[in-house]
């Protein structure tokens, strides 16, 4: 049985095996399994940061055990201003921001209201503004995150180089500079057009018959297996506080429980 | 260079000035000093942080801010903020929103004794129209238009680490993240350290030196003194009290 985060890790795996080198930013747990199975299984090169200084580290998913699961054999030492300040070779995010619209434009910062009283305060803009290439994984595909028009605009990522891509649990899209529009490339096995159309809150081109995302090939399933043997990824796909906090106390108990293995070894 | 008591190091912090708290989300934050200036009833802080968590949290909540720079407050695995989230909606606080890397450049700029620096920047982000900071000018060598960011003024930089020499050299074994920025950017540097190295410890570990005693002004020893957030790869994150401190702000 493949699960809603195994899809999407092995979509953005598939993706990211032929990417060109550049450090490469992960804001969700099924984009970062993807991307280090395709560093373990097509020596994709794109480089991790290990939220310790250890930069292009190759261990698993972790959550709260990151310095003793994630950050294992890295390539260098390399604290997070440097990595960033590495600007004239780019870095790569792959963003999860709560809007995303129509003219490819993202809003990590508020919705609705003012800006300097808004409904809803999130985070904060973070490294959208700053990134050389962006592209979104948004695990939910819903017509409230991919909108019309952002309620403000963190970043448009239609104006970089690359033009970006968006990975969905429904499919994925790419930009289409010449159009100024998503184009549907894939559909995932199952899902209709019209049902993508149905949840998107803005205009999706579509040329011809849209294609079914291959199948998934057992070969990625297992190779995001062992970079994510926890099923980090699944918390991707988990909606409302508690059920969040139950899936986090989960997630902690059993990297406590490998660390404590790694240990005895 | 001196080693202060927490109770002094906190008495150093007064109503209204600008105070830097190093770290990165829910790890390396300076909580028993945050506590300390909160226990003292500070008001009206001029607060920056590169990423904040539970400390915003907690001096938001004690209503000690008026002001916060930020590119990001969260509890990361844990989600939104929501004393800062809180304070946001109903206009409490002033904010001052940033990118990342401007944000950065910005404190380098303070560091430098510089009033402004320029940086990459996407053009049409909206944090131009809500920060201040932000702006535009033609470059004098190309001719083309740069975009430059305010140094901020920065009074105290409150930081935490994994271990400090009584005389401020100060060692981390995980990220420095931005702590070292802040610390020449302030004009007085206070670093809590869960552990005191002496000069054999130091002669060891130079290669592991991140902040010198230079831009350091006062040294607190405190054990556990970024509990409940983590100090990688020391210790993790109490997830317990994170997860308490959500249920009570939620009732």
């Amino acid at each position: 049985m493949i699960s809603q985060g195994d899809l999407l890790a092995c979509t953005i795996a598939r993706w990211a095996a032929t990417l060109p080198r550049m450090t490469t930013f992960a804001a969700s747990a099924a984009a970062l399994a993807g991307l280090r199975a395709a560093q373990e299984l097509r020596g994709a090169r794109v480089r991790l940061w290990g939220h310790g200084g250890a930069y292009d580290p190759r261990g698993e998913v972790a959550l709260f055990e990151r310095a003793g699961l994630f950050n294992c054999a890295p390539r260098a030492r390399l604290d997070l201003p440097a990595v960033l300040g590495c600007v004239s070779r780019g870095t790569r995010l792959l963003a999860t921001p709560a809007q995303v619209d129509g003219a490819a434009q993202a809003n990590l910062s508020v919705i609705g209201g003012d800006w300097g009283a808004p409904k809803v305060a999130l985070g904060g803009t973070r490294g959208l503004p700053d990134a050389t290439e962006i592209h979104f994984v948004m695990p939910l595909h819903a017509s409230r995150a991919l909108v019309s028009r952002v309620d403000f605009v963190s970043t448009a990522a239609s104006n970089r180089a690359v033009p970006p891509w968006l990975f969905t649990e429904l499919g994925v899209l790419h930009w289409c500079s010449q159009r100024q529009g998503w184009r549907l490339l894939e559909r995932h096995a199952g899902v209709a057009v019209e049902q993508i159309r149905e949840r998107t809150g803005f205009p999706v081109l579509v040329d011809g018959d849209v294609p079914e995302s291959p199948p998934i090939d057992e070969e990625w399933l297992q190779a995001v297996e062992r970079v994510d043997p926890r099923r980090v990824r699944e918390l991707d796909f988990v909606t409302g506080p508690q059920a969040r906090l139950e899936r986090l106390a989960q997630i902690e108990a059993a990297e406590h429980a490998a660390v404590e293995r790694l240990v005895m070894e | 260079m001196t080693l202060l008591a927490r109770s002094d190091a906190c008495a150093l912090i007064r109503n209204g000035m600008s105070v830097g708290v190093g770290g990165f989300g829910l790890d390396r934050k300076p909580m028993t000093l945050i506590d300390g200036v909160i226990e003292g009833g500070v008001r009206d802080l001029n607060l920056l942080v590169y990423a904040g968590g539970l400390d915003v949290e907690r001096l938001v909540s004690a209503n000690a801010v008026q002001r916060i720079a930020f590119s990001h407050v969260g509890l990361d695995q844990f989600g939104l903020a929501p004393a800062f989230r809180k304070a946001r909606e109903a206009a409490r606080i002033e904010a001052e929103e940033w990118s990342e890397w401007s944000m950065l450049v910005a404190w380098r700029a303070a560091a430098e004794r510089v009033s402004f620096a320029t940086v990459a920047l996407d053009p049409a982000t909206e944090l131009f129209r809500v920060n201040p900071c932000l702006g535009r000018l033609r470059c004098p060598f190309t001719g083309g238009e740069a975009t430059v960011v305010k140094a901020p003024k920065v009074d105290v930089a409150l930081l935490h680490a994994e271990a400090a020499h009584p005389d401020g050299w100060v060692i981390n074994a995980g990220d420095e993240y931005a702590d070292g920025l802040l610390a020449r950017a302030a004009a007085l540097t206070v670093v809590c350290a869960e552990r005191l190295i002496d000069d054999g410890e130091l002669e060891k570990r130079w290669r592991e030196v991140q902040i010198i005693d230079s831009v350091v002004d006062h040294v607190v020893h405190a054990p556990g003194g970024a509990n409940p957030g983590s100090c990688l790869p020391l210790y993790g994150v109490n997830s317990a009290a994170v997860v308490a401190y959500l249920a009570q702000v939620r009732s």
